[in-house]
């Protein structure tokens, strides 16, 4: 009788221990995949595509090869063609 | 660039250099004045501390982005150009 109680506790126990081994795992392999989706979209390649609205932004600017800064916004050429040329110095 | 930018007034385009520069900003600062004495640079000359080039999504450069009279992007690309294909692309995004 004793063992008959006692058995079917340790069959059920034993594959519910499994299931969240299962889960754990399922839930960590998804937050790794999400974390280098995050990585990978923020780096680089992903900005707007053609047809899209281009970011403003506000950056400092030597114009004219002057000696001081004035910020200078995308905004400011609305009507123009903008090319926007990123470079490096190093 | 510098010779897209002596016709660009002609050319009703607007072109902008943006340096990206790690560092402190006064330093930043420092070195690309430096840069844009050195090479005697008349068009404007951006400081970026890598928020633009992310917004736009520019991972290597040189990098260009050619932008419409009505503010969309018609076209990213990398690499060096020429002043032909630069004039190329600019009337390509003045048909946009």
């Amino acid at each position: 009788m004793k063992r008959s109680i006692s058995s079917p506790q340790a069959k059920s126990s034993q594959p519910r221990k499994r299931d969240w081994v299962h889960w754990a795992l399922i839930g960590a392999v998804v937050f790794l995949v999400g974390v280098n989706v995050v990585y990978i979209l923020g780096r680089d390649g992903f900005g707007p595509k053609a047809g899209e609205r281009a970011p403003d932004f506000t950056l400092p600017a030597l114009v004219d090869g002057s000696e001081s800064w004035a910020d200078t916004s995308l905004s400011q050429f609305r009507g123009k063609v903008v090319v926007l040329n990123f470079f490096s110095t190093s | 660039m510098d010779k897209l930018h002596a016709d660009a007034d002609e050319l009703g385009v607007a072109i902008l250099a943006i340096g990206n520069e790690r560092g402190s900003h006064d330093k930043a600062k420092d070195k690309l004045a430096g840069f844009v004495r050195s090479q005697g640079l008349s068009l404007p000359v951006l400081l970026d501390d890598g928020s633009v080039a992310r917004a736009y999504g520019v991972g290597a450069v040189p990098a260009w982005v050619f932008i419409d009279p009505h503010g969309h992007v018609s076209q990213t690309l990398t690499g060096e150009l020429s002043y032909d294909q630069l004039l190329e692309r600019v009337e390509k995004a003045r048909q946009h």
